[in-house]
Parts: C-alpha cells; structure tokens; sequence
C-alpha cells in the first residue's frame, strides 16, 4: 500500500513531503525513545511517535521509512518540518494516538490496504 | 590497526574524480536511419572508430568499426544503422566514480561509453580509455605542480601524503549540547559515502552508529571531533571528545543503561541503546577513556 493511500483511508493531515506520497508502505513502527527506533524499524516502514524536533528527520531518513506519523495532534516544530522538506520525509499527522494510530494501520495492512 | 597498504596518488583520483571529469562532450552521433554507407564517410571524416546513435535525442544504441567491416564483408552497405548497431549498449552516467568507468571497460573489452543522464537517455560525452588517462594526467600534473609550490614554502618532501592508508578522510566538529546541529555530522559522512558508490546496507550501518555516536557526544561531552575514513576494505569511523569520559565501560555497553537526565530522556534520547547500536551494526568497536579527559571511540564495517 502507498502513503497516499494510507492518508486517503485515515483522513491524516500531510506535513511535510507532499511530492512523495507514492512510496511504499512495508510496515509499522512505534516507538519515541530515537535509539530504539534506530534499532528496530525497517526500511519502508511507518513510524509512529510523539517526538516533534528536527531529529526525528535525521533518524528516518537514516532508516529509510515510508513516512513519520506524528499520534495525538502534537504540533510539529517549524524547523523539523522545513528539515523533513530538505531530506524528502515524509511527515503526517492525526489526532489518534500512537496505540489506536498502530491498530488503524495494523488493520489496514492486514486487509491488503 | 588495519591494513597498511599504499594507494597510489593515480588509483586514489580515480575514486575521486567522476566521469564528467573525464568525458568528452562533442560527441559526433549518427541516426538509425542513416545507412551504413553513410557511416563510413562519418567515420571517416571525422576520424573515429565508433558512434552512439542518436533518436528524438535520446540514445537507442552504438554502432562501431567492427560492424562497419562486417557489413562491407557481407555486402550489406545499404542495411541501416539501426539494424546493424547494438543496442541497449552499456553507459555511465556523469556523476559515477572514474573507478566504476575503469571496471566497465575492464570487465567488457569495449573502446568506448557512452555518458548518458542518470534517468534519462539523454546523451552528455562519451568516454573512453585515453580520455581517462589524459585527465589522470591533468590532474596529476595540477597536483604536482600545486605540491611543488608548497615544498618551496614547507621544504616538505614532494608526495608525502601518500603514507596514508585511506582513499578518503573528512572530519567534523560536533559541538556541546547544540541539538539544532545534531545529526548534521551523520548526515554529511552518509552524503560522503553514497558518493563513492558504498552499497546501501553498508551506508545504513555506518550512519546509524555516526548517528548514536554523534548524539553521545552532543549529549553528554563537552565536543569533540569526527572523522569518516574510507578505505578499499573498509569504512571506518572515529570519534573523539573532550571528555568527561565514562565511568563504567561495561555499563555503557549495556542495553538500556543510561545516565541521561529526564529532559534528554523526554525528547527520544537517552534510551541507553546507544553504544550497543553501535556494536551490533560494527564488524570492531574500540573505546579508550579516560575520566576527566576523553572518550576515543572508533568502530568499522567491512566492505566485502
């Protein structure tokens, strides 16, 4: 399933990346300790977390995810999304929660988008 | 540590150097539709032994001397271009490393390729052999010229450098508590190896370790310095801070300890998977410190 398509089932707000809504959605990560998501998320997944400053960029870019999900309507400092611009991440955003946020996805996926 | 091995100054450009260095952009072209007959004389004016062939713009194939005598032998001066050459021949793009060109027309015995723009098929140069000796040439005669400037102010002796093991080194400084910076260091030493053609996995594993390295040392040292260091074998990395030092070695390589205070924990950091990030994406880690001084870390991925 596309990004695109995910922010078309959820109704998620885009923050960043908006030319780069056709990659690739191969999973799921959530997590908002940096080291751990660094550790255990995988290419082409959406990561899901509450972190809002400019280094969440650095990390998913590093880990080449599909997209950065910001859960519970957190406002995304100014500066991360004009860095997120720079790198080409995509950043989304909805008023869940990571855990309802993940179960949405978790579905989704499972139903072949 | 490591390999001590000699890189020679013309084997070190050619990782250096790219393509668009090297190539020759008038290229004289033919068309498919040209026939064979027509090729002789563009051959022949032109004194060329070879030429890419050229429709709406775009590269459709090459066509050589070789296929030129083939024809003339089977009588088939009429057939056109486009029947006789090769097509979907083999290029490079502008940006590749000179070593990637050299591999090619090692690898294929070919005399020439054509440099077309990476995702398109739109013609630039074309490059050959004696292209790239003459610009190794260049560039060699430049440094040697700009070295014997400097041996007249230094007295140092000419070719000096060349005791260093690397292909490449570049080197940051990573500043205290300054988190608008962090990650920039990282970011620089990834854009650095993806331009000399590291396969991807091994760029994620180095610039995962760069990364929690980099955070170490933004979070909890007073600055220090980072180099990334390329070499035929291996990459490598090291990071040097002015201290404090750490306590517990065997702690810090424990997953999950962590000496962080709660508003570094609160923006993501602090996770006390730091050092074992490192250690499970490195082939070696080393770390010297001393409490008060410094911490030396250094680690390194295998090129295989």
């Amino acid at each position: 399933m596309k990004v695109k398509d995910l922010i078309k089932k959820m109704k998620l707000k885009v923050v960043s990346g908006k030319n780069f809504l056709d990659r690739e959605i191969k999973g799921g990560y959530a997590g908002d300790l940096l080291s751990d998501v660094l550790a255990g998320s995988k290419e082409g997944d959406v990561w899901l977390t509450v972190q809002v400053h400019p280094n969440i960029v650095a990390v998913s870019a590093m880990k080449g995810h599909s997209a950065i999900l910001i859960t519970s309507s957190k406002k995304v400092e100014e500066e991360t999304e004009q860095k997120a611009n720079e790198e080409k991440v995509v950043m989304l955003s909805t008023d869940m929660n990571s855990f309802e946020a993940a179960a949405a996805i978790s579905k989704i996926l499972k139903n072949g988008g | 540590m490591g390999i001590r091995k000699k890189i020679p100054r013309s084997q070190e450009l050619t990782y250096v150097l790219s393509v668009k260095d090297a190539m020759c952009k008038n290229v004289v072209t033919v068309t498919p539709d040209a026939t064979i007959k027509k090729l002789r004389t563009i051959l022949k004016e032109n004194a060329i032994s070879g030429a890419p062939v050229i429709e709406r713009g775009k590269l459709v194939g090459v066509i050589s001397i070789e296929d030129l005598i083939k024809c003339i032998v089977n009588c088939e001066t009429d057939a056109t271009i486009g029947d006789k050459m090769t097509k979907n021949p083999t290029v490079c793009h502008p940006d590749d490393p000179l070593i990637k060109a050299i591999q090619i027309f090692e690898r294929t015995g070919f005399g020439r390729l054509p440099v077309v723009k990476k995702d398109s098929s739109e013609l630039v140069g074309i490059l050959t052999k004696s292209d790239i000796v003459m610009c190794l040439f260049k560039k060699l005669r430049q440094l040697y010229e700009t070295k014997e400037e400097k041996e007249e102010e230094s007295k140092t002796p000419f070719y000096s450098d060349l005791k260093c093991d690397y292909i490449f080194r570049m080197e940051k400084e990573v500043e205290k508590l300054n988190f608008k910076n962090a990650g920039s260091t990282s970011s620089a030493f990834k854009d650095a190896m993806t331009k000399f053609g590291i396969p991807v996995d091994l760029i994620r594993r180095m610039s995962i370790s760069a990364y929690e390295a980099e955070m170490n040392m933004v979070i909890y040292s007073e600055g220090g310095k980072m180099a990334l260091e390329i070499y035929p074998n291996k990459l490598r990395i090291e990071a040097n801070d002015r201290g404090p030092g750490i306590k517990d070695l065997k702690k810090a390589f424990t997953p999950g300890f962590s000496t962080a205070p709660d508003w570094i924990r609160e923006l993501g950091f602090g996770a006390g998977m730091g050092l074992p990030n490192i250690k499970h994406n490195s082939d070696r880690v080393k770390i010297r410190t001393k409490l008060g001084k410094f911490t030396k870390l250094s680690f390194e991925v295998d090129i295989k």
